[in-house]
């Protein structure tokens, strides 16, 4: 309990120290967009947000490959 | 965003087991050339260990040494994707961060992986490697992109 709220205010902390503007993955994609990706089996095997990343660069790579 | 250039060449920095090097292969043509470095390859069999056997690791060339004393030379300015996730070190992405930038081609696009205020080493080091105003977090993800 104490351990989640020091973390949290931790990361807090970090964001107001080290701020990044955010972008969304359709803004990177642009005029390419191809989102209909099908990931490999092994990816789904993994934790959520890594599913999510394996999603990301493949649709990078994606719309790169198309332009 | 500027448009993205034609990804005829890859670099990672960092292979890990694999897997980020393998999606790449799987969504570009034949034609695209990729290149990962890992000090772990080749004693380290779970490094590239996700593409190894498959069809696209004929794309896929394995480079062997730290990124912190590889000579980039001969890849300077002819990237067109570059992918930093080695060590998570904060003077280690500092330096993998600039090495991105030498890399690249112009218009290419680097990817860094693991921007988590949990941990914050490699967005610290974006900050301090002077790319913070350049890197933007792509919104759902753990990764941060630029152009160059």
């Amino acid at each position: 309990m104490l351990g989640n709220i020091i973390d949290r205010l931790q990361r807090r902390a970090f964001s107001r120290r080290y701020p990044l503007q955010s972008v969304r993955l359709d803004a990177v994609l642009g005029d390419n967009h191809d989102l209909s990706i099908e990931l490999p089996a092994w990816a789904h095997d993994l934790r959520a947000g890594n599913v999510q990343d394996s999603f990301v660069i493949a649709a990078i790579s994606r719309a790169s490959a198309l332009f | 965003m500027p448009p993205f250039h034609a990804p005829a060449r890859y670099f990672e920095i960092g292979t890990g087991d694999g897997r980020s090097a393998l999606l790449v292969a799987a969504n570009t043509p034949a034609s695209t050339q990729l290149y990962t470095l890992d000090p772990g390859y080749p004693s380290e069999p779970i490094k590239g260990s996700v593409f190894r056997n498959r069809p696209e690791a004929a794309k896929i060339e394995q480079l062997s040494g730290s990124s912190l004393s590889f000579d980039f030379a001969p890849y300077h300015g002819q990237m067109d994707l570059v992918f930093v996730d080695g060590s998570h070190a904060l003077a280690d992405v500092v330096v993998d961060s600039h090495t991105a930038f030498k890399l690249a081609a112009p218009g290419a696009r680097i990817l860094w992986h693991d921007l988590l205020y949990d941990s914050c080493e490699v967005i610290q080091a974006i900050d301090v490697a002077g790319y913070a105003q350049r890197v933007k977090k792509i919104a759902g993800s753990a990764y941060g992109t630029c152009t160059t």
